[in-house]
């Protein structure tokens, strides 16, 4: 762990970059963990209580958002970590009546999400973890090309589902006009003007969510048919439907 | 829903949704190409109500604030305000001056014709009572209302005897400083008080008095320290007093002093010769 003085500096240098931020976050494990272990009044066990887990990603959110004015960053962070957790309480007491996949149904260790079919199954059956891994990777890499990563992509991603519909409209209209996804590929740049004029959308809603539309678009070029198929619900705007 | 799960740090996992949006998550425990069913999605962090709710509390703070200040302001502008007592000057012209607690006077009009044309176009609010009363000395002095052997009577009234006594016991001495002797300051009071000897107070210039003639007047005389100067002794002419030691002794007495010679007054040392004892009876 830094020197006092040395946090507000290392907390600045992580903002913007989620792996600078993550190591950030394994340097202070010792401070997560005693933060998390008031919350629980007990020591957290790695990898079986969720709530450390929480906790990390809430650390991790106050890197992102600390800002030098609010005071100093140790205690911004003790209180995003109280609160998560405070969250993610009322969530699971929320679900409290919802049977777990991963209950145990018998004493040989059999589950629930072992004797029912699901559609995660089914996705699993068209290709294997690794594969999905593989092409996840060329995604990223593709992204890259862009100057995108998957959490740059992530904040860009639309809250509402309005403008999530909008955004869907544009992958329409970008799907009907092949072009459009060639100029993307070609340029490297959002064909902006040209996705404004034939989808009917705000060009503002589209240079608010250009790297979440750039990511969207890419996963429909060349390739990338687990994620497509995964995207089940995106090719039709306005609802959920099967590909 | 199910979530493909596409990045994961140690803090955090990215995660693409069915519907096509892309969630930054807790990991819990995820590996990259997993597809879950469920995912941990956090309420938004909320600067915006937390924010509202500090300026609301920071308004409420300001306005706390704010109606202290208020109070304070209240509290001191009625201390100030309030007169604490009220200081009598008179000369001829008569003036009077309320004062509050903090010595500042914060009213003066003039109790008679001339008091009025003594404060007309006078300023006092607000000085301090001491430099008050000096000033308008000076003024009494210059517009002829304050001769050489003029007389200033200061009485202080209030409720508050102990702020009473010392402030008229301080004005009085000011006023003495201040006019350097060349005018008579008198007080209201009973026994003999800034005369010298018969004063308790040690800072009072001592002076001869006429002590204890004028008992039926309540107002005590004040003699200040006057340019007179005192005389040089004079050979001693008349029967010594039995006062102090002095060269009074011829040497028949059956006291100790002096006998062996330096009762006579033919001496030519400056001593006494009681003819300053004389003076001071017939004073």
């Amino acid at each position: 762990m830094g020197r006092p003085s040395d946090i507000g500096r290392r907390v600045r240098a992580a903002q913007g970059n989620a792996r600078k931020a993550d190591d950030l976050v394994r340097d202070y494990l010792p401070f997560i963990k005693a933060e998390t272990a008031k919350f629980l009044s007990r020591p957290p066990i790695e990898g079986r209580d969720d709530e450390l887990s929480i906790a990390l990603f809430a650390f991790h959110e106050a890197i992102m958002s600390y800002d030098g004015k609010r005071g100093a960053f140790i205690p911004f962070a003790a209180r995003a970590i109280r609160n998560r957790l405070i969250d993610f309480t009322r969530r699971e007491a929320r679900h409290a009546h919802t049977v777990s996949l991963d209950q145990p149904l018998d004493e040989e260790g059999g589950t629930l999400g072992d004797n029912i079919g699901t559609e995660t199954a089914e996705l699993h059956d068209l290709g294997d973890r690794e594969a999905t891994r593989q092409e996840i990777a060329s995604y990223a890499a593709a992204l890259s090309e862009y100057g995108i990563a998957f959490v740059d992509v992530a904040e860009s991603c639309p809250k509402q589902e309005r403008t999530l519909d909008a955004c869907r409209r544009v992958l329409a209209c970008a799907r009907e006009n092949p072009e459009l996804l060639d100029k993307l590929e070609s340029s490297k740049k959002l064909p902006m003007a040209a996705l404004a004029k034939k989808s009917g959308i705000d060009r503002k809603t589209l240079e608010r969510h250009r790297r979440y539309l750039v990511a969207l678009l890419v996963a429909y070029t060349n390739g990338f048919e687990i994620i497509r198929g995964h995207l089940r619900a995106v090719a039709v705007p306005g609802g959920r439907s099967a590909q | 829903m199910t979530y493909l799960v596409l990045e994961c740090g140690l803090s955090y996992a990215v995660v693409l949704s069915d519907d096509g949006r892309y969630l930054t998550v807790p990991n819990l425990g995820y590996q990259v190409g997993e597809t879950l069913s469920e995912v941990v999605v956090l309420p938004e962090a909320t600067p915006e109500p937390r924010r509202r709710l500090s300026v609301v509390h920071g308004r409420a703070l300001r306005a706390l604030a704010a109606a202290a200040c208020l109070c304070a302001l209240a509290a001191g502008g009625a201390a100030w305000q309030s007169p604490m007592g009220t200081v009598h000057m008179s000369i001829n012209p008569e003036v009077s001056a309320d004062v509050n607690r903090f010595d500042r006077v914060v009213a003066l009009e003039g109790d008679n014709d001339d008091g009025q044309a003594l404060v007309d176009g006078y300023w006092a609010y607000g000085k301090d009572i001491r430099t008050v009363t000096n000033e308008l000395a000076d003024r009494a002095e210059d517009m002829g209302y304050l001769d050489e052997d003029g007389t200033i009577e200061i009485d202080v009234t209030s409720q508050n005897d102990e702020w009473r006594i010392v402030l008229e016991d301080q004005l009085i001495e000011e006023l003495v400083i201040h006019v350097d002797g060349s005018v008579t300051v008198q007080r209201y009071g009973a026994g003999a008080e800034n005369t010298g000897e018969g004063s308790d107070d040690p800072m009072l210039p001592a002076a001869g008095t006429d002590e204890g003639d004028d008992g039926d007047d309540k107002r005590q005389e004040v003699v200040v320290p006057t340019a007179e100067v005192p005389e040089q002794p004079q050979p001693a002419t008349e029967t010594p007093t039995a006062a102090a030691p002095s060269n009074q002794a011829h040497g028949d007495d059956d006291d100790d002093w002096d006998d062996d010679g330096w009762g006579s007054d033919d001496d030519d040392d400056d001593w006494d010769d009681d003819e300053d004892d004389d003076d001071d009876e017939e004073d």
